[in-house]
């Protein structure tokens, strides 16, 4: 099992080194499509992770704040011709301030309320990116959206980047003392409130830090499909960026990586379904929740020598 | 000096007046008992003073300050950290975290430094390490330090709630019923635990049903019934007090004891 | 996936405001209020069947099933194939889509709901779940019934009734009638049956309601089966005022909640109301305002009633217990 402890400990390192050496395997263009995609979708779980993961609460908007991102990188590129470094900073700025506004209904709202509120929230950028035709291009979508890097390969190294910083100052933050107040927070409110956090705010900033996450995340979404359509951005992507989180092992930033490449390749790899596509992956989807969904990685982790002495699916048993 | 004083502290739910009208003293370098029988109000007037109810009427003053209406977390950064009569720790984490909780209010790192980890965090982070550690040591925990609570025998998990209130270096501690649930073995262990933290200049109000341990531990005793204080004194005076004895055996208990 | 939802068809009634000063033009425009009014009453009747069903189940599990609307329109579909492709005579086709509802909600309970609250899977994994569900009943419509938007015979007729200015459809006094009728069974079961009373005990404590010896493994597959049934007996009557769609669902699953949280989880009465304020409102809004954004008008609706009101308008919030 040495081997599978040091992949444990260096995993983040592992998974960056395959990641700088994979491109110069010369992979066929889907291949390489795919891996761009998981990672931008591993930017917005790792923001989840902090989320849903440390703190607690559940959005089945987060498609709308990918939205957000997507859209404020593609419009300001294409319409108020902003300099594309300046648009690119402004996606997770945007989606941030949505999710500061989107941060205060978790302060009242528990559970599956909260989730009817973001889920209202999805729909609604979604509504108002179909009808805001001058803006968004409406259901024809907006199309002709530059790159910051103008090649495939700068893109993906820029991606590269990104996740691997944004995933490094997760794990960061998730030892440092705002991480373990999120935790606790997570667990009981109640009681971290007593022990001297301000938890309304560092809900709030959880929400804000994720909301972010997501916006970058569009940015890179607008860079690598180059065209935007409202269709991008359903409830049901919202569904699968949680699965990432919980397939990972609901707080692992590692797992929700492996877990987004796994997901964004699913669909994929079923593409030859057809028109039956949908409904296989969302069958799949269902069934990988319904078995023992106890988050693949930490179960790996398990094998490979950590002792744990908490039972499998424990992990999935939140309060509240 | 009085550290804590309560005036006409009064709280209702919906017509139901849990606390009524509570004035309490508590002198620094104390232990303090809450006593009376269950539903007397005595977690409730702890959930007032630390800011988990809003009194709807009265104040808390806390070394001459106004604390009541604060929200909680406020609270806790003048002095005051509690534990819970139904333990409440975070589970998932270790016993080490768990403390670590409690020194959230003495640590200062910002996101933006524990994103670039600078020098400053890694510093507060090495401190911390070695403050917590000297609880757990304190307490007696070293042992089982990396645990999650979760696992832990409930008497374990009342001494770490008890490291988790001191770690946020409280001028007062409030307990709410320590011994509940713990053995003999452990109920000595807690009293030479709370004599300790006593000699440590950290003053005690503690809500508790074993008198034995009251007798043994407190220099000053408040009896609660029906959310109002009906006596207060040593233990020896209120044992005597025919109130006292009426609202724990009501009037004709009362009076076959006095027989 | 649900792009065509925020282009769903509108209601063809317009209403010119009247100018000031002209009686007859105010009596017209106070008939036509009147009889939006009606039809935004029978639509959000539709919403209040699923809406109770979502109470129904919050109550006794502590989940939201996103998939309620899904099911309300497979229960359209299905009535679709029953009646309108094999012509089965109406109150039959009625009772076989009623029976193969009743058996799929009852399966989807025993099969999935209820194992994962007793393995102890976080609500959120659970809802999670319930989203990947309502995803693969819609892409399964898709697959069998195709994307067009379909319909069938109106069997209440096409003949409004007229009152002086104001033209009603039948269908909306039957569903007025079909809806009352439900109410009165649904009363009858929670009140009168052993069934219904041991949902009412899993509702209000699950735990104690196990102890008292009631079969919670078969009451909560049975009290999602029930919530599934009025989602298709929803399903069934709209087809008159809505079109089938495939993406149906997804919307009418929203304006359920919104009527659930409007109305507050306790009781049949609190989902009546808040459909009716759903139904009522949004039809006017359409109508009068924009119907562009007459969804995210509900959402606003429902956000602030969350925000502001959170235990609906019957219900007060608890104080927290330490």
């Amino acid at each position: 099992m040495r081997l599978g402890n040091f992949l444990r400990k260096n995993a983040l390192a592992v998974i960056a080194l395959v990641l700088v050496i994979f491109p110069l395997t010369s992979p066929p263009d889907y291949q390489f499509y795919i891996v761009e995609r998981s990672l931008q979708n591993a930017i917005l779980a790792i923001g989840l992770v902090i989320l849903l993961g440390y703190t607690g609460p559940l959005s089945l908007g987060h498609a709308g704040l990918l939205a957000t991102g997507a859209y404020t990188y593609g419009i300001l590129a294409t319409k108020a011709h902003w300099p594309l470094w300046l648009a690119f900073l402004a996606a997770p700025v945007v989606a941030g301030v949505i999710g500061l506004a989107l941060g205060f209904p978790s302060l009242r709202l528990k559970g599956p309320f909260l989730m009817v509120v973001t889920i209202a929230f999805g729909e609604i950028v979604r509504i108002v990116a179909l009808n805001e035709e001058e803006l968004t291009g409406g259901p024809y979508g907006l199309q002709g959206i530059p790159r910051l890097i103008n090649n495939d390969l700068g893109v993906y190294y820029l991606m590269v980047a990104a996740t691997m910083l944004v995933a490094i100052a997760t794990l960061r933050l998730h030892r440092s003392r705002i991480g373990l107040a999120l935790l606790s927070i997570k667990e009981d409110p109640l009681v971290t409130g007593v022990m001297g956090v301000d938890v309304s705010n560092y809900k709030v900033m959880a929400f804000v830090l994720s909301a972010a996450l997501a916006g970058l995340s569009g940015a890179f979404f607008a860079m690598l499909t180059r065209y935007l359509n409202p269709d991008s951005f359903t409830i049901l992507d919202s569904a699968t960026y949680l699965l990432m989180v919980v397939l990972g092992g609901m707080d692992s930033v590692v797992g929700a990586i492996l877990a987004s490449g796994v997901v964004t390749a699913l669909p994929e790899i079923l593409r030859f379904m057809e028109r039956a596509r949908l409904l296989v992956y969302a069958i799949i989807l269902l069934l990988v929740i319904w078995g023992p969904s106890t988050g693949v990685y930490k179960k790996l982790e398990d094998r490979f020598g950590r002792k744990s002495v908490v039972a499998p699916g424990v992990k999935l048993v939140d309060r509240g | 000096m009085d550290l804590l004083k309560t005036t006409n502290l009064t709280v209702s739910f919906g017509g139901l007046v849990a606390v009524n009208g509570l004035n309490l003293t508590v002198q620094k370098g104390q232990i303090c008992a809450l006593i009376g029988p269950n539903g007397s109000g005595k977690t409730t007037a702890i959930n007032l003073i630390t800011g988990i109810y809003v009194p709807t009427a009265g104040k808390v003053e806390f070394k001459g300050e106004t604390i009541s209406g604060l929200p909680r977390h406020l609270i806790v950064r003048k002095g005051i950290a509690r534990t819970f009569q139904n333990i409440r720790l975070i589970g998932n984490q270790t016993v080490f975290d768990n403390i670590r909780l409690g020194m959230h209010i003495h640590t200062k790192a910002n996101l933006l430094g524990v994103i670039v980890n600078s020098r400053a965090v890694r510093e507060e982070m090495a401190a911390v390490k070695s403050e917590v550690q000297e609880i757990i040591d304190f307490v007696g925990l070293s042992k089982i330090a990396q645990e999650k609570t979760r696992n832990l025998p409930y008497g374990k998990q009342r001494i770490v709630e008890i490291g988790r209130a001191l770690a946020t270096k409280p001028e007062l501690l409030l307990l709410d019923e320590p011994a509940a649930g713990l053995n003999t073995q452990e109920t000595l262990e807690l009293v030479e635990l709370i004599k300790k933290i006593r000699d440590r200049g950290i003053t005690i109000l503690l809500i508790e049903h074993h008198m034995e341990l009251v007798e043994g531990l407190a220099d000053w005793v408040f009896v609660l019934n029906y959310g109002q204080k009906i006596a207060e004194g040593t233990f020896k005076d209120i044992k005597a007090n025919e109130l006292v004895k009426e609202a724990y055996l009501g009037k004709r208990g009362a009076r076959v004891v006095n027989a | 996936m649900q792009a065509e939802l925020a282009r769903v068809p509108e209601a063809d009634v317009s209403l010119r405001m009247p100018e000031v000063g002209s009686k007859g033009e105010w009596a017209v425009g106070l008939a036509m209020l009147v009889q939006l009014s009606l039809n935004g009453l029978a639509l959000g009747l539709l919403y209040a069947l699923p809406a109770f069903g979502i109470a129904l189940i919050y109550n006794a599990t502590g989940l939201f099933n996103y998939s309620q609307g899904d099911l309300l329109t497979l229960g359209g579909y299905l009535m679709l194939t029953v009646f309108g492709v094999w012509h089965l005579p109406y109150p039959i086709a009625v009772l076989v889509v009623l029976g193969a509802t009743l058996a799929l909600g009852y399966a989807m309970g025993s099969i999935y709901f209820f194992p994962m609250l007793i393995q102890k899977f976080g609500p959120s994994v659970i809802l999670i779940g319930t989203v990947a569900l309502s995803v693969a009943i819609v892409n399964a419509v898709l697959l069998l019934w195709g994307p067009m938007a379909k319909s069938y015979e109106n069997v209440f007729g096409n003949k409004a009734f007229q009152f002086g200015d104001m033209y009603i459809m039948p269908h909306v006094f039957w569903i007025f009638g079909i809806v009352a009728v439900l109410v009165i069974l649904l009363q009858y079961l929670f009140t009168k049956t052993i069934t219904g009373l041991a949902m009412r005990a899993v509702a209000q404590n699950y735990v104690a309601a196990q102890l008292m010896g009631i079969k919670v493994n078969q009451i909560i597959p049975l009290t999602i089966a029930l919530s599934t049934v009025l989602a298709a007996i929803s399903g069934i009557l709209i087809t008159p005022i809505q079109p089938l769609t495939p993406q149906l669902g997804g919307l009418l699953a929203t304006k359920a909640f919104a009527s659930v949280l409007i109305g507050g989880m306790g009781s049949m009465s609190g989902a009546l109301v808040g459909g009716a304020i759903v139904g009522i409102s949004e039809t006017l809004i359409a109508t009068l305002v924009t119907p562009t954004y007459k969804d995210v008008f509900t959402f606003l609706v429902v956000v602030s009633f969350l925000l502001f009101r959170p235990g609906g308008i019957f219900r007060r919030i608890e104080v927290e217990k330490v």
